[in-house]
């Protein structure tokens, strides 16, 4: 290329230029014999349009495009500025389609697309055995050490195979300035040595964990930090391999820091710290010991080649065996469904849990989109309307047809940039409410801990912004291709002869408005049956029956089990506990049990009702069974009613025969019609020694969700056994609200003994929030999306019905002058939209009626095709028409005869 | 000019800048000289449209066809004057070749003129 491309040429060189000839032709018929004033006169004839001349010069400029969408840029933000109530309307529209879409994609994202930032991610595959299909893990289970370890040796068609454990700790010191203990939640992942070399990560600072860091149990206090750590707690000291840090009781050197990138492979939940397998015993003090217990994942790298399906056909085998010799010493037998999964993304259990909900989000979400759509679409074309004249005037003096259509896009385009922008910001905002309602799902980090939020990202990565952008165009083009077109068909003489008024008096204009109106209220028809589906379904299930009190109890989570305690310590500290907190006035009784209620979690997994044995009777095949250690007072804490028998007393402590409450489940399925007071069981072969004797008989109460189906439950006594009191629950009931009682309690325990985590603090009521976080988010969500469909289609009817009524006048001042009265005029305008409201509900409801069948799943107790809630939806909409054309029809019924007929 | 009924032919699209190519290819001229050498060498037959000229002389400045330079006219006026590049020149024997091929080509379809009324 030539430099001269590159030089721009300034345009009054180019005017010059054209004056320049004009005096030398003008000199030229000067000569020829004409007179100055005639020759300057057919100079610039014989030249032509100097004006469209220099257009065409500026055009021919490489640079023009981007001066000419500057001025476009420029031109629509003064348009907008000139009607800022249309823009605010329009850009809010916008913001809210965008935001909301980009919150679910978001979300989605975050939890099914993002892949780990590892090498060949496509090759990590993860174990899932299912025991039940409701488990409370999603569908997963954990895995033992033992069964890991041999696993790992076995297995033929990995590369490797690791595996990971996570727990939470709250009493983490740090040496080094601004060090000290810190009570926080810090959690903490166990793993295998080869965790990080099989990932393909290595540390930004310092060295990541290796198999030398994992060969002797406790012989290795090292741990490996993230990057958020590394800042939160150290504030990013480049010193910081070489410090260390402890909690319970063992110091670790810290050894490196991982890249901001990597927070561990479980989603939404990041990881503090690091710790070889072999220090396992050190961090869960409270736990028997590496082999038995399941607390780990196992995740596996696939050989290069070797498909999920040909590893899960070697591993299958392998698995049941090493499953059955691990359960044969308790003569037990693997029960659960074995598979591999794709772990390249992550372990997500709510990836499973709430993957219909975020299809019927995002479904939402894009229907509230294509509203907000055909709203603004609606407002530029009742503007592109007033603004016929203007446009009619800019093709009268010479712009072309491309150019005014350019125009209106780019108006289009800058509305619809605003409102993204602004969207991405509410985005942001959606997105940690979603965050908060999917994390407070009942999928506990250890299985005995209080719900927590996920953290989602919430800084928009690349391809969230770049969804964002491209939906915003999307957008832009969708509802500014029709008024652009329109704008750029103006016919140019009728518009400018009858000064901006209708160029068709019959009132009948063009369909376009009407249809869009008609489609915004069939599409907010689904919302609107939605919002009223899943509210009512929340209710439902919000008001089930738990079976015990729900409003009155204080929930304490706290774990003495890593203060060091054990068997009879346990016991002490929760004697010393109860009565401690039962002294303080307004307790009306305080207890504690081995869990909280609403947490799905059992201790018994795995016992079955066809292993057991009852005095008298045959038991019948049934559900999990559950045991509870609690102390006495448990029952009337909770409200659970005593059907048969007696409650724990002082009288059933250590030394004595074993003695349990049942549940009316359990009692049906061991004992059936036979009493039960006095007579033995046992629920696992291995008890068989020494049989449990049934005291007494409770009501059924609700164990994971309130959807569930009772399950059996036995209560332990817990001075008689504390060995499941390292994790401790607290209940306190009071007369009246139970968070008024929380301060204290907490001062109460920190003074019984300062190092006892409280990991959480909550009601019943919260916890039953936290279990019913789906319900919750598709019940908010979908109230949310209702309500701003209702408010966009009340904005678009008022526009449609304002301007269609406006186009109007002269007829209705004719009926006004032929003795029309207002009443039947307001009936009119009432009557228009009444109409289009209609034909969009009857485009709506079989549309609704096709879409809620998928949200069927999701709700309780109410049928998706409730006539209720179409009919509500339906006079909500009609409502909702009445209120738009309320004001423009009451205008219509001012209308004078004179003023409108004389507008002629 | 377009007012006053004559049997001057209007440009071809895309034959203004061969005329130009060809024109300047006698030396430097202004397109004030441009045009008026178009209307001379066709025996005033071609109607040039002084406006039409400048973006053309613009455009074909662009793909470096043509130089300009500010210089005095031979009445001390000042003008733009343009000139021939290389690539120019070779460009005008390209157009011209391909327009003498279309011309030949066109009065071979017309064949011999007819006999007409």
């Amino acid at each position: 290329m030539r430099l001269t491309f590159w030089r721009r040429r300034a345009a009054d060189d180019f005017a010059m230029e054209i004056e320049s000839h004009l005096a030398m032709e003008t000199e030229r018929l000067v000569r020829s014999g004409m007179t100055p004033e005639d020759a300057a006169f057919a100079a610039r004839r014989a030249f032509g349009n100097a004006t469209s001349v220099r257009e065409r010069f500026r055009n021919a400029q490489p640079a023009a495009w981007l001066e000419r969408l500057i001025q476009d840029v420029r031109y629509g933000l003064r348009a907008m500025r000139r009607s800022p109530g249309f823009a605010a309307v329009a850009v809010l529209s916008v913001a809210v389609g965008i935001g909301a879409n980009a919150a679910i994609f978001a979300t989605i994202n975050e939890l099914v697309m993002k892949r780990l930032p590892v090498s060949d991610s496509d090759q990590l595959v993860m174990l899932r055995a299912v025991d039940t299909p409701q488990s409370p893990q999603g569908g997963y289970t954990w895995f033992s050490y033992g069964l890991f370890r041999n696993f790992r040796e076995q297995a033929r068609e990995f590369t490797d195979v690791t595996a990971i454990g996570v727990v939470d700790r709250f009493n983490v010191t740090l040496s080094g300035p601004r060090g000290g203990l810190d009570p926080a939640r810090t959690r903490i992942a166990i793993v295998s040595g080869n965790y990080f070399s099989l990932l393909g990560i290595s540390a930004a600072r310092g060295r990541p964990i290796t198999l030398a860091d994992d060969r002797v149990p406790g012989g290795h206090p090292v741990a490996v930090i993230s990057d958020a750590y590394w800042r939160r707690r150290f504030a990013s000291a480049s010193d910081v391999v070489g410090r260390t840090l402890g909690f319970n009781g063992t110091t670790y050197d810290v050894i490196g820091v991982m890249p901001g990138g990597f927070t561990g492979d479980w989603v939404g939940r990041p990881i503090d710290i690091w710790v070889p397998m072999m220090m396992e015993a050190q961090v869960m003090t409270e736990r028997p010991g590496l082999s038995s217990a399941n607390f780990l994942r196992i995740v596996g790298r696939l050989k290069p080649g070797v498909t999920l399906q040909q590893a899960q056909r070697d591993a299958a085998p392998l698995y049941k065996r090493l499953r059955d010799e691990e359960l044969a010493p308790r003569r037990l037998a693997g029960v659960e469904r074995f598979g591999l999964v794709p772990a390249g993304g992550g372990y997500s259990p709510e990836r499973d849990y709430y993957g219909t909900s975020l299809v019927i989000l995002a479904v939402a979400v894009a229907l509230v989109l294509v509203i907000a759509c055909a709203n603004v679409a609606n407002l530029l074309l009742a503007r592109s309307e007033a603004r016929q004249r203007e446009m009619a005037l800019r093709l009268a003096i010479g712009a072309g047809a491309a150019r005014i259509a350019r125009q209106l896009i780019t108006e289009s385009v800058v509305l619809a940039v605003i409102g993204g922008a602004l969207g991405v910001l509410l985005s942001i905002w959606v997105t940690g409410i979603m965050g908060s309602l999917i994390g407070g799902s009942p999928i506990p980090v250890d299985s005995r801990n209080a719900a927590q939020p996920l953290s989602l990202s919430l800084q928009p990565d690349a391809r969230v912004l770049l969804f964002s952008t491209g939906l915003s165009l999307l957008t832009a083009i969708a509802f500014g291709l029709a008024p652009a077109l329109r704008g750029a068909r103006a016919p140019l003489a009728a518009t400018l002869a009858t000064r901006g008024e209708a160029s068709s008096a019959t009132g009948r204009r063009h369909p376009m408005s009407r249809l869009l109106v008609v489609v915004q209220v069939a599409l907010s028809l689904p919302l609107l049956i939605g919002a009223g589906l899943f509210g009512r379904s929340l209710q439902n299930v919000r008001s089930v029956d738990l079976g015990f009190d729900r409003q009155h109890t204080l929930l304490v989570w706290t774990s003495p089990g890593q203060t060091g305690r054990q068997g009879p310590a346990l016991a002490a500290l929760a004697q010393t506990i109860i009565t401690r907190l039962s002294a303080l006035s307004g307790v009306q009784s305080a207890s504690v049990a081995s869990n909280g209620v609403l947490t799905g979690i059992g201790d018994e997994s795995g016992a079955r009702s066809e292993n057991a044995k009852a005095e008298g009777a045959t038991p019948r095949p049934g559900v999990l069974g559950i045991s509870l250690t609690v102390s006495p007072a448990y029952f009337a804490t909770l409200g659970l009613r005593v059907l048969e028998g007696r409650t724990f007393t002082e009288a059933d402590a250590a030394g004595t025969q074993r003695v349990a409450v049942i549940n009316e489940t359990m009692r049906r399925t061991l004992f059936g019609g036979v009493d039960p007071i006095g007579r033995h069981y046992y629920l696992l072969p291995r008890d068989s020694a020494a049989p449990t004797r049934v005291i007494g008989v409770v009501s059924d109460a609700k164990w994971g969700s309130p959807r569930d189906r009772p399950r059996m439950i036995q209560y332990v006594a817990a001075f008689q056994d504390a060995g499941h009191l390292n994790n401790m629950v607290l209940f306190v009931r009071v007369a009246g609200d139970p968070v008024s009682i929380a301060s204290r309690v907490r001062r109460e325990l920190e003074a019984i003994d300062p190092g006892l985590p409280v990991i959480g603090v909550d009601t019943i009521e919260q916890q039953l929030d936290d279990v019913l976080a789906q319900d919750r988010l598709l019940a908010d969500l979908a109230v949310a999306a209702g309500l701003v469909v209702a408010l966009l289609t009340c904005l678009g009817l008022y526009g449609v019905i304002s301007y269609v009524t406006a186009r109007r006048t002269r007829e209705i001042g004719v009926r006004v002058a032929l003795g029309a009265s207002r009443a039947s005029i307001v009936k009119l305008v009432v009557g228009e939209s009444g109409k289009l409201v209609i034909a969009g509900v009857v485009l709506g409801v079989p549309l609704t009626l096709a879409a809620t069948r998928y949200a069927s799943a999701r709700l309780y107790h109410v049928s998706a095709g409730d006539p209720l809630y179409v009919i509500r939806a339906v006079l909500l909409m009609l409502a909702v028409a009445l209120v738009a054309s309320l004001l423009p029809a009451l205008r219509a019924s001012r209308v004078d005869p004179m003023d409108a007929l004389r507008a002629e | 000019m377009p007012t006053r009924p004559d049997d001057r032919a209007p440009l071809l699209q895309g034959t203004l800048d061969l005329l130009i190519l060809r024109t300047l290819a006698f030396g430097p001229h202004h397109g004030h000289g441009i045009a008026l050498a178009i209307q001379h060498s066709s025996n005033q037959a071609l109607l040039v449209d002084h406006g039409s000229l400048y973006p053309a002389l613009q455009r074909m400045e662009s793909k470096g066809w043509i130089t300009a330079e500010w210089g005095l006219s031979d009445n001390n006026r000042r003008a733009r004057y343009y000139e021939l590049t290389k690539h120019g020149r070779s460009q005008l024997r390209k157009e011209a070749g391909e327009w003498r091929r279309l011309a030949e080509a066109i009065t071979r379809v017309l064949g011999p003129e007819l006999a007409e009324g």
